[in-house]
């Protein structure tokens, strides 16, 4: 404490950083070596979690009625890029074996991983963006919305094709009205944001239940239901195209604004004194979330969990860093949803269980276990 | 322990107003070669700042200055308009009308991003969700900077400024609010700030901390503004305080010139007898209600 009562005390301006940590025996070291631990860690959880995606991809396309083995599959993967001019395949498929692994189950299996990826990615963007660990991606009444597009579709026998389409206008209907509702002097208030998109959510289910009483009868009512809780049925290369450019293409946007994300952790005020534009960086991720968001919806319906749970086992591995976070949530995502698909379409075979049901069923548990293990360790 | 010591070290070591800046705070002054001799660069200087919400004047036309590498302690009732005076200076609201000037240079109308480069905030309580490592919160003050390799470096510089070096990889939600408070210090240092803002710092931090977190910021030698609650702790630690009433300057100047029974009386209601402290030579007061 100053020992002077008239000038000012004197201030070791210089000695600040020079200071030793003041119990002199832990030195620069220990630290570091962890900190090299916790990196490697996260990048050996990032190359493990690829490897396990395209192990996942091989076998997942193997399994089901007809018997394909793990090497078909890269077979015809081969032949398809063109690689079998290179000499490097020397007994093709029969074209019924290639046209089950390259027109049917390879477009599943990779539409499924995009739309776990995609999930994954939205619901941590969004968990952060409104500081509420229960908000998924589906939260600004996205997929609600998206339903009333599908069911109108549905209900009213427009062509298939236009499916995706109409749940994805109504995505972006359902999400502009949520931001309307939320907006107030230019400003995206975290919790008005998510009970206006609640608001909308009640609004457009009971839009969808209302169409569906009206006029769903028999086939129709199972369509529609087996949509509204998820199905990667029928999924086509069109697929994806759009959910797999969806993600790279929104991913590494968001990735790319990482920092930025990770600043709102303590709240919007300390994101403002680190120099973030609160609002506008709301308002622009919160457009690309929706947008990725909806073409996920688009071509696989409304599948739950995956994006309120795989960001939270995520960051109880490797911490809330957005830049190991937005990667391996999308890896995982990817892998969680092709083997939940999987189960899904094989458990009942000839019958199809909704994806949604085997997520939830999945994921719970692998949460609640994550969730314990992780209170004991500390 | 750890800052007991540094504080005393601080005490008797040598006063060198010339001796070299911390390592960031002052970077620019010494990339520009032309480490001002007065150290006049960083001076804050507020004029005329008014801010209302919905009508009410909260901030009524504050003047103020603090002096370069001084510690400025903001010092009122509640709601006199001590947060939203800070929280104006940093940007974070708009003011009506009035001018910060920081080293002569237009802070309100900087940048954000250049903003949060020069001026760093520690709010009084803050709270996250999600799991953070201490040295991701520290890593956070670099945000407005460029990324670089060296930021993990930097971050555990400025833990070890605050004493916090062997918590690096502590979960946050394990600290005690006492270090919370510290490691939002290192957060804020590795902002390389010129200017520190501090929002009641040392609210819920026990007798120790709180001397040792002012302690460390008189130690840095940036130019702080601290709004502070207990009155004794400003006079022990700010080398000027400006007192607020509704939203005005009721007094500035040193402590043991503005911290006396008239303004006491007048600002904050009580009545209040001033000692010398026998140790440090710094004021005490002693309250008393009023008749």
């Amino acid at each position: 404490m100053p020992a002077e009562s008239t000038a000012a005390p004197p201030r070791g301006r210089a000695r600040a950083n020079e200071t030793p940590p003041a119990n002199g025996r832990s030195g620069f070291r220990p630290a570091v070596r962890q900190a090299a631990r916790s990196t490697a860690s996260a990048a050996l959880w990032i190359t493990g979690m690829a490897g396990l995606l395209v192990v996942s991809i091989t076998l997942a396309v193997t399994i089901g009625s007809a018997d394909i083995g793990a090497l078909d599959v890269w077979r015809s993967i081969g032949a398809h890029l063109g690689l079998d001019r290179l000499g490097l395949d020397s007994s093709p498929l029969s074209t019924l074996r290639d046209g089950i692994v390259w027109e049917l189950r390879l477009p599943r299996v990779l539409t499924a991983a995009g739309v776990g990826a995609a999930l994954a990615i939205c619901g941590a963007v969004m968990q952060t963006l409104t500081r509420n660990p229960l908000a998924e991606p589906y939260l600004l009444g996205l997929s609600s919305g998206a339903s009333v597009g599908a069911v109108l579709v549905l209900v009213l026998g427009v062509g298939w094709f236009g499916l995706p389409v109409a749940a994805f206008a109504g995505a972006l209907l359902a999400l502009a009205a949520t931001l309307a509702l939320a907006n107030r002097r230019g400003e995206l208030p975290p919790t008005r944001t998510v009970l206006a998109g609640l608001a909308v959510s009640y609004l457009c289910s009971a839009a969808t239940s209302f169409i569906i009483f009206w006029s769903a009868t028999g086939d129709s009512y199972r369509g529609i239901l087996s949509w509204l809780l998820g199905s990667l049925g029928g999924a086509a290369w069109n697929d994806v195209a759009v959910v797999v450019l969806a993600v790279a293409v929104i991913g590494t946007a968001l990735l790319s604004r990482s920092r930025t994300l990770d600043a709102f952790a303590f709240g919007d005020g300390t994101a403002s004194t680190l120099g973030i534009d609160v609002n506008r960086t709301r308002w622009t991720l919160l457009i690309l979330v929706a947008l990725l968001t909806g073409a996920a919806v688009a071509v696989s319906g409304a599948i739950g969990f995956v994006g309120l749970m795989v960001p939270h086992g995520v960051r109880l591995v490797v911490g809330a860093a957005h830049r190991r976070v937005l990667p391996l949530a999308a890896l995982t995502g990817a892998s969680f949803m092709i083997w939940a698909d999987t189960i899904a379409r094989t458990l009942f075979d000839p019958r199809e269980l909704p994806v949604g049901v085997v997520t939830a069923f999945l994921g719970a548990p692998v949460f609640a276990v994550l969730l314990r293990r992780r209170r004991v360790g500390q | 322990m750890t800052l007991r010591k540094t504080t005393v070290a601080s005490t008797t070591g040598p006063v060198d107003g010339s001796a070299a800046p911390i390592d960031g705070a002052r970077r620019r002054d010494r990339a520009n070669g032309s480490e001002p001799a007065d150290g006049r660069r960083d001076s804050l200087d507020v004029f005329d700042v008014s801010w209302s919400v919905d009508g009410a004047l909260i901030v009524d036309g504050v003047s103020l200055s603090a002096k370069a590498g001084s510690l400025t302690g903001l010092l009122g009732p509640n709601g006199s308009g001590k947060s939203s005076l800070l929280r104006t200076i940093a940007g974070m609201t708009r003011p009506d009308g009035g001018m910060v000037n920081l080293g002569g240079e237009d802070l309100l109308g900087m940048r954000r991003r250049e903003r949060a480069r020069r001026v760093a905030v520690v709010e009084q309580e803050t709270h996250t969700d999600v799991p953070l490592r201490v040295l991701d919160v520290v890593r956070l003050g670099r945000t407005p900077h460029k990324a670089t390799e060296h930021d993990d470096d930097l971050a555990r510089n400025a833990l070890n400024t605050v004493g916090m070096h062997d918590l690096a990889e502590r979960d946050w939600h394990t600290l005690s609010g006492g270090e919370r408070q510290r490691v939002h210090l290192a957060r804020a240092l590795v902002q390389e700030p010129e200017l520190l803002l501090l929002d009641e710092p040392t609210n819920h931090l026990d007798v120790h901390f709180q001397l040792s977190l002012l302690a460390k910021v008189r130690e840095l030698g940036v130019t702080s503004l601290a709004a502070l609650h207990d009155l004794n702790l400003a006079a022990s630690y700010c080398d000027h305080v400006v007192v607020l009433d509704d939203g005005r300057v009721a007094a500035a100047g040193a402590p043991e010139d503005v911290l006396v029974p008239e303004v006491i009386r007048r600002v904050f209601n009580v009545d209040c007898d001033v000692h010398i402290n026998p140790r440090t030579g710094r004021p005490v007061l002693m309250f008393t209600p009023l008749p």
